[in-house]
């Protein structure tokens, strides 16, 4: 009877030694819920952004990708020159937007953030980023190319700093060209065809192009560099609606098409490509043209990285009898957040972005180009990176995807019906009237 | 005797405690309180929050239309959609496929490890091995394997000679929903196989060298011993697979990026995610959410119909 009391004792302690550590348990977790948040994942220099009000204007946080921290340097300068500390969160582009949005929905956290050319209409629409156009200075607007605006301009207004030029260019193995008895890269897309074809040699593994045509916005990127070699190319007509079908896109995808199944002067593996693996294709010296953006070189001609080296050369996209060359805007900019607290030091951060300090230098360790037009003749660059004329002649050319608030959703519709026809499943008049029609009717969204 | 079982009134129990204590009752409320705060803060608060977030247009690229209360239309819209039923479709097929596939596999596995045999310990250990890799490094080693010039999978085949040429596994719209099953189901097998394994060790070798007495064959031994006895196993671990496969994202993302080829493997986890984070369309999204989750109660409920018969066979 002792030893069972006993033990109904033990019992009711264990029961009340559990309930007490349960207790315990939950008490921690409620004052962790009211600790200060967490510093992001991945931040370098830590320090909450709003924990520091007392030196509001002393300090900016920063959310941009420079996941190699190439351009740690850069930022290093600006607070030697500003006194102002920078509080940088570090992320891959795919989650960058994601960041974005927790940030502004949750209440802040970031003051700048690199913005995408395609998120910049939508953002605007919610209203998440400032009108800079009256901050920005007329020398700035006039010495920025008319494409490096267009990232960050919505209706006439801008809503962000331009950050750097972007393109895409042609990237192609000089000796492969050679050895098939070109001199001179394409200068059309005739042109690029016969090449395609005469540098094929599939029992070589040898293969005269390759590209980033998985179902990503990379298609897009290529399907709209080709489709503007037609003069009068249109994606969105002057009210809005989707035109691609009747202007351009059908004969762009028509070309694309042609280029796997019938010239077979593509890798199929493209289909499967990002811009990553085409630029690594492009590397093992077995392709002999490739669109890619800024950043296949230098890496494609240094020996340790490249089996292609020193045999990559920069060209002009082809165009057409009509057109010199077309090619598409992959520019970013810089934004200042609605909710930003430290807006003062926000705009020196962008003010010094835009000074050739940060131009010059960012070329030169980040392969970042210049939004300078005056920069392109800079005789510093022109000797430390390869080709430099040809990026700046490049931006001359470019095509700009549609500045709208639902772009990622067209986009998404478009990339779809685009990859149901190079894989053989529709015909690319039907994908693209289907495509068009989809986007069309996207107004009705919920 | 009566007198001598130890089994304290409930009032006796309040008296339990020592004075000045409180009693044992308010004692629990006290203490658990913390922690029901914490799961209400976390979890019931959050999931009502999103269910009347359903109930309301939030578009996020058109603030000027506010956020309406729009009743179930977000409901009603996502009903109207092709592109919701394609992607209940393409999931519906994921789950049936990897399901099917994982059972089959985890079976034949647990009953070969259930057996007596050297090795058996480190077989075992081996078999976990895929099911401790995170399903992000489980689809980017894939990814290697799948690639379509450097791929192992496409060097076994041409060396095999069964292919003549490289295929592209992941533009093909058949293949690549499979290959990516096949991918899911090497990381979740041994999860299958230890739960059936588990369910094995208890049924007696008896009932085995009975049968083998009576002259059962080895297929006899299995459909008429193993599997009615491991009937209600089979049914928790297919029903946990079955609503770990109908939540498939991961996989999917790292493996195609889009849903591709052609939105092939674009499956309910996936379309939410396009339409609340990359559209913006949070109402709508909060709605798909709350739709999956009914789908998945759905089965639950059809899981536990069955079990409650197993049992009351």
């Amino acid at each position: 009877m002792n030893i069972n009391r006993t033990n109904a004792n033990l019992n009711l302690m264990k029961r009340r030694t559990f309930l007490r550590s349960l207790g315990l348990m939950g008490g921690a977790a409620l004052a962790a819920c009211a600790a200060p948040p967490a510093v992001p994942a991945g931040t370098s220099a830590a320090k909450p952004a709003d924990s520091a009000a007392s030196t509001a204007g002393g300090e900016v946080s920063l959310l941009w990708s420079d996941t190699e921290n190439r351009r740690t340097e850069l930022i290093a300068d600006f607070t030697k020159a500003t006194g102002i500390k920078v509080n940088q969160t570090i992320v891959q582009y795919n989650e960058r937007l994601n960041k974005i949005n927790t940030a502004v929905n949750g209440g802040g956290g970031f003051d700048v953030v690199q913005m995408d050319t395609i998120w910049t209409a939508q953002f605007v629409a919610a209203g998440w980023v400032d009108d800079l156009s009256d901050r920005i200075t007329d020398s700035i607007k006039n010495d920025v190319p008319e494409s490096s605006l267009g990232a960050v301009k919505v209706n006439g207004k801008l809503y962000g700093m331009p950050l750097f030029n972007s393109a895409k260019h042609l990237f192609y193995n000089d000796k492969l060209l050679k050895d098939a008895g070109f001199s001179a890269p394409p200068a059309t897309l005739d042109e690029f065809v016969a090449q395609a074809k005469a540098t094929t040699n599939t029992d070589k593994k040898q293969w005269g192009s390759v590209w980033c045509w998985k179902q990503a916005e990379g298609l897009i990127c290529d399907w709209v560099s080709i489709m503007f070699t037609k003069p009068g190319a249109q994606i969105l007509d002057a009210s809005g609606k989707a035109v691609f079908n009747t202007m351009g896109g059908t004969e762009a995808l028509q070309w694309m098409v042609d280029m796997l199944y019938t010239h077979k002067a593509a890798d199929l593996a493209s289909l499967e490509y990002s811009e990553t693996e085409v630029q690594n294709s492009l590397y093992t010296g077995l392709y002999a043209l490739t669109y890619n953006w800024e950043g296949t070189l230098p890496d494609g001609n240094n020996p340790e990285k490249s089996k292609a080296a020193p045999n990559i050369k920069i060209a002009l996209l082809p165009g057409s009898k009509e057109v010199k060359s077309s090619s598409v805007n992959g520019s970013e900019g810089w934004a200042i957040l609605k909710v930003a607290k430290n807006k003062e030091a926000a705009w020196k951060l962008l003010e010094y972005m835009a000074s050739p300090a940060w131009q010059k230098k960012a070329a030169i360790v980040a392969g970042d180009y210049p939004i300078s037009n005056s920069l392109y003749s800079d005789p510093d660059l022109q000797k430390n990176v390869q080709d430099f004329a040809v990026y700046g002649e490049q931006f001359k050319y470019l095509a700009v995807r549609p500045q709208v608030p639902q772009y990622t959703q067209a986009s998404d519709i478009i990339q779809k019906h685009l990859h149901e026809a190079l894989l053989n499943k529709a015909k690319p008049a039907d994908a693209m009237n289907a495509a068009a029609d989809e986007v069309n009717k996207l107004s009705t969204s919920p | 005797m009566t007198a001598l079982t130890p089994h304290p009134s409930p009032a006796a129990r309040e008296r339990g405690a020592r004075k000045g204590e409180l009693s044992e009752r308010t004692l629990g409320l006290v203490m658990l309180a913390p922690m029901a705060i914490v799961l209400l803060l976390v979890v019931a608060y959050p999931l009502a929050d999103s269910f009347w977030l359903s109930l309301h247009r939030m578009n996020l690229t058109r603030p000027e239309q506010g956020t309406p209360f729009i009743g179930f239309e977000n409901y009603l819209y996502a009903f109207r959609q092709p592109a919701f039923w394609y992607a209940v479709e393409r999931t519906m097929y994921f789950t049936i496929v990897s399901v099917v596939l994982e059972l089959v596999l985890g079976l034949l596995f647990a009953v070969l490890l259930n057996e007596r045999f050297r090795g058996n310990l480190p077989a075992r250990l081996v078999m976990i091995f895929p099911w401790a890799l995170l399903t992000v490094a489980n689809g980017v080693l894939w990814a290697w394997i799948l690639n379509p010039t450097y791929g192992v999978l496409n060097g076994i085949l041409t060396g095999l000679g069964l292919f003549s040429e490289p295929k592209q596994w992941l533009s093909d719209t058949f293949w690549t929903m499979n290959v990516i099953i096949l991918a899911d189901a090497w990381k979740t097998v041994p999860n299958m196989t230890l739960l059936l394994l588990a369910g094995l060790q208890p049924i007696s070798y008896d009932l085995y060298e009975a049968a083998e007495v009576d002259g059962a064959s080895r297929w006899q031994k299995f459909s008429r011993i193993t599997v009615p006895l491991l009937r209600p196993v089979i049914l928790v671990s297919v029903a946990l697979r079955t609503i770990g496969a109908f939540r498939v994202f991961d996989i999917i993302y790292v493996l195609t990026g889009n849903g591709g080829p052609a939105d092939s493997t674009k499956v309910i986890a996936f379309y939410n995610y396009d339409q609340a984070f990359r559209f913006l369309f949070f109402g709508y999204g909060a709605a798909i959410s709350w739709l999956i989750t009914a789908f998945m109660l759905i089965l639950i409920v059809i899981y536990i119909r069955l079990l409650r018969t197993e049992v009351a066979e």
